[in-house]
């Protein structure tokens, strides 16, 4: 079975196919597996081979996903079901911070003003009928929208055309401070939004912005109808809110237990798509208990941890799918603090930092090792091959050799005591168990200091910088203003919102802000690739990596795809059940 | 017995306010932390959403004004509203209420069936087989956490049978039988600690009783096991069992948390993590508050029905 999908002719030149599914322990650097159909197909079977960056055999005929066989056609396929979670509190997809809100829900009633494409993971149109014209050197942004787009039939909108002032309105609400969106900065750059006519919406810019289209292609800036979006921050508070222009309706939603969408009766106005009649999603953040419900047939899909994966494996009832999480690990450093202020320290820490052990002991070898872009940047993360020859990619007797040398260096030849905030969730608290042994390697000795089960305890401490080290991680959006720009400029709390370490870098902040105006791609990317090897060679935040995201579906589903980013409006218009 | 009560009920007051006024502290000891919660990831504490979110849960408000507002607003039947759902708590409590006493009774009834004949039948066969056997299950009841139980029951249940119970709640009118189906399992498993205590009292008490003199002169008149056991010392040996059901309810309505969550069933102990998890501050009071009144409650019913089934109680 082939697929043409992105992620899957990613992995192929990344890793090895032998490295499949976290053979038990297995030390393999960036070890991930691929998207399989539980068909049993074998290594050998398929085409011919060629060589990665490892040397190793790879065979290169794609494979992921459940593409159709050949005169297999979409169906009307009944309830797509899903367990997973949390689902969390808040239903308003512009304040939002819990994916399965987003790609559970949004993606399946809403359309996106251009939306990541699963197959190159860059901007396509959605509501737009095409990629917006660029004018005046950048600065002038002109989208189309598609005529034939309409809202649900559901007051107060009853099914009328989507607009410009539909756009217009959404962003102003996502830009606005009162609302509080955390996605809000995206458009800090947006001076107005003008609805030229009902098709053509128009933003004007104060620099170019090399991202904007990539912003609003994330997971969250969905458009709504002007007369929700113009109630301010409390529009959206029920599922009647909850009105967008999707090939389905949000029918219930119930924090920390489900939510359920029904197919659209009047009609979806893009053809031949989405062929549920309604999806329902239930939380459940136990994995096992997850996988006794995949397993017993009661939903046909659900995220598991590389462990659990295992367990299907060469089932020919599952297949599974996996790509890269935008969660990133991470240790911050206080720049602010002695002797974080100190660049060789920093440095030492980079290279003492065992990323590989991270993701073999912690999520059972399921995840990437990675710098300041993360694997899910797949665009613009360093090749393997140059990263390989960086610090704290190479061999690790190479890497602690010079850590200790820089830190006698810096006057800490024996290392120093310090302490490593961190929490007991998301398995922060099992990364900082994994990087005390190896920061002691090089005589850095930490003591964790365990905030407790509330993340958002340390999120406030790391804002208000009362921390030294942290044991963290971060959700990134793939695009280098998303992990580059708001976590290295030093412009905090406002340019660089998220460089909760005070990483300080005046030649940086020029790199960054020149990144963020380049049109010119390839001129853009050589910067960006300069802007990582220089946050490899002089840190900020110590970056970890990603672990990756397993999804394990029903062998019935068709036409799947893995994707990094929570893309759930592929599952709702282009994926069926097998008659 | 009607002064006994009102007695017992003034007496509570002084338990609900000092339950109330923890739980109102307790959450406004890191207030900050809401913000965090509600803005996520890179939120800025100087912003006006910042502000607004201070100002949606009183955090600029000094904390006896809030404290005695909330009490307030308890005396008029307003318990706060949800700042996630934005629905009133009591609006909300009330079908996770039903969820979490379906589970809790059931539970108890399966106690009930489970204990007290085991008990019985225990201490029949003092220090013979049958008795170190079912003495070592209690002890593996009350040792082994019901959670764990319930995930290796589950897991092997998925691996061999391809069954679990459904996994979306359905009410007990909506569809009776797949109630049962969601509920026996979890309701079985959480009775399991307390059927060990039912079993132990039980046979404890059955011992006790069966030394009494009216029971040895019973079997002097040559009645039958059955007779004697059913007729004569059952009802006096279950009065204390019936303290300890009474309690163990009291924990049970309390101790369903995890078993709502393994069992996806939409409980108030679920929702009360839930909330805790969310810095949702109304329901996280209005559903300690419940149980606190649950628990108080509890206890006067045990105490009086002690009185209705043994008359020297009352004296």
């Amino acid at each position: 079975m082939t697929s043409s999908n992105y992620w899957d002719r990613w992995w192929q030149r990344r890793t090895s196919r032998r490295r499949v599914l976290m053979t038990g322990g297995t030390a393999a650097v960036g070890a991930a597996g691929f998207a399989l159909v539980g068909c049993g197909d074998d290594d050998d079977d398929d085409g011919g081979t060629s060589s990665n960056g490892n040397g190793s055999s790879t065979n290169t005929t794609p494979q992921g996903g459940n593409t159709p066989s050949s005169g297999e056609t979409p169906r009307p396929s009944g309830w797509y079901t899903y367990i997973g979670g949390p689902i969390g509190g808040s239903i308003d997809i512009h304040r939002t911070n819990t994916p399965i809100e987003s790609a559970g829900m949004w993606h399946w009633i809403g359309n996106f003003l251009v939306r990541y494409s699963v197959e190159h993971y860059e901007p396509e149109p959605d509501l737009a009928v095409d990629l917006p014209e660029i004018t005046d050197d950048g600065l002038t942004v002109t989208f189309k929208l598609n005529p034939e787009a309409k809202f649900h039939n559901r007051p107060p909108v009853n099914g009328r055309k989507v607009t410009a002032e539909d756009v217009k309105w959404t962003f102003e609400r996502i830009k606005s401070p009162d609302v509080g969106s955390p996605r809000g900065g995206n458009y800090a750059n947006v001076e107005s939004i003008t609805a030229i006519d009902d098709e053509t919406v128009q933003f004007k810019l104060k620099t170019p912005q090399a991202d904007l289209l990539r912003a609003m292609a994330d997971q969250y800036d969905l458009i709504i109808p002007k007369e929700i979006a113009e109630r301010g921050r409390d529009a959206i508070q029920s599922v009647e809110d909850c009105i967008g222009s999707g090939a389905y309706e949000a029918v219930s939603y119930t924090a920390g237990q489900g939510l359920e969408v029904r197919k659209r009766p009047d009609g979806y106005w893009k053809p031949n798509k989405a062929w549920w009649d309604g999806a329902r999603w239930t939380h459940q953040v136990d994995n096992q208990q997850k996988s006794n419900a995949l397993r017993t047939g009661q939903v046909l899909a659900t995220d598991l941890p590389a462990d659990l994966v295992r367990e299907y494996q060469g089932n020919s009832d599952f297949q599974i799918l996996f790509a890269p999480n935008p969660t990133r690990e991470c240790l911050l450093l206080n720049h602010e603090k002695e002797p974080y202020n100190d660049r060789r320290v920093r440095q030492a820490i980079w290279r003492a930092v065992n990323r590989e052990l991270v993701y073999q002991n912690v999520f059972a070898g399921g995840g990437i090792p990675g710098g300041p872009m993360s694997p899910a940047a797949a665009n613009w993360v360093l090749p393997e091959d140059e990263l390989k020859k960086l610090p704290g990619f190479r061999s690790r007797e190479e890497d602690l050799k010079e850590a200790k040398e820089l830190l006698a260096a810096a006057g800490y030849p024996d290392g120093f005591e310090d302490t490593m905030m961190t929490a007991t969730a998301f398995s922060t608290n099992l990364l900082a168990d994994q990087l005390v042994p190896a920061l002691a390697e090089v005589g850095i000795r930490m003591t964790i200091e365990n905030v407790g089960t509330d993340f958002n305890v340390m999120l406030r401490r790391e804002s208000e910088g009362s921390f030294t080290t942290a044991a963290t991680l971060f959700l990134s959006g793939p695009y280098p203003d998303a992990q580059l720009f708001i976590y290295h400029h030093s412009d905090f709390p406002t340019t660089g919102s998220r460089n909760y370490g005070r990483y300080k870098n005046p030649q940086m902040d020029e790199w960054l802000e020149r990144q963020r105006t380049l049109l010119d791609q390839a001129e853009r990317e050589k910067l960006i690739d300069d802007i990582q090897r220089e946050l490899i060679l002089n840190p900020g935040p110590i970056w970890i990596g990603s672990r990756i995201q397993y999804y394990v579906l029903s062998a019935k589903l068709q036409n799947t795809h893995s994707h990094p980013f929570l893309a759930s409006y592929d599952e709702a218009e282009d994926v069926w059940l097998k008659a | 017995m009607y002064q006994f009560i009102v007695r017992r009920i003034l007496l509570a007051i002084p338990t609900l306010l000092v339950v109330t006024f923890i739980v109102f502290s307790m959450i406004r000891l890191d207030p900050e932390s809401v913000v965090a919660a509600r803005l996520g990831e890179g939120y800025d504490t100087n912003s006006p959403a910042a502000d607004a979110v201070r100002e949606e849960y009183g955090l600029n408000n000094p904390f006896y004004i809030e404290y005695v507002r909330y009490l307030g607003d308890l005396l008029t039947g307003d318990w706060g509203r949800s700042a996630i759902s934005f629905k009133p708590v009591l609006e909300e409590m009330g079908p996770k209420i039903a969820v979490t006493l379906e589970l809790s009774i059931l539970a108890v009834i399966f106690a009930i069936l489970i204990g007290v004949p085991i008990g019985v039948y225990s201490a029949m066969r003092q220090d013979r087989w049958p008795d170190y056997v079912l003495r070592g299950l209690a002890i593996f009841g009350l040792s082994v956490p019901g959670f764990l139980i319930a995930t290796v029951v589950l897991a092997l249940s998925a691996y061999y049978l391809d069954w679990i119970p459904p996994i979306n709640y359905t009410g007990i009118t909506e569809n009776p039988w797949s109630n049962f189906q969601q509920m026996v399992l979890p309701a079985f498993i959480l009775s399991l600690a307390t059927a060990a205590q039912v079993m132990r009292y039980s046979r404890t008490m059955m011992l006790d009783v069966l030394r009494q003199d009216y029971i040895r002169t019973a079997w002097a008149k040559g009645l039958r096991e059955r007779v004697v056991i059913f007729r004569h010392a059952l009802k006096n040996a279950l009065l204390p069992v019936v303290t300890v059901l009474g309690l163990s309810m009291a924990l049970l309505v309390g101790g369903t948390v995890i078993f709502e969550g393994i069992f996806n069933l939409p409980g108030l102990g679920s929702w009360l993590v839930f909330s805790v998890i969310q810095r949702d501050f109304a329901p996280v009071q209005g559903a300690t508050l419940f149980f606190a009144l649950a628990v108080v409650l509890i206890n006067l019913i045990v105490d009086i029905s002690y009185t209705v089934l043994d008359p020297r109680a009352r004296r």
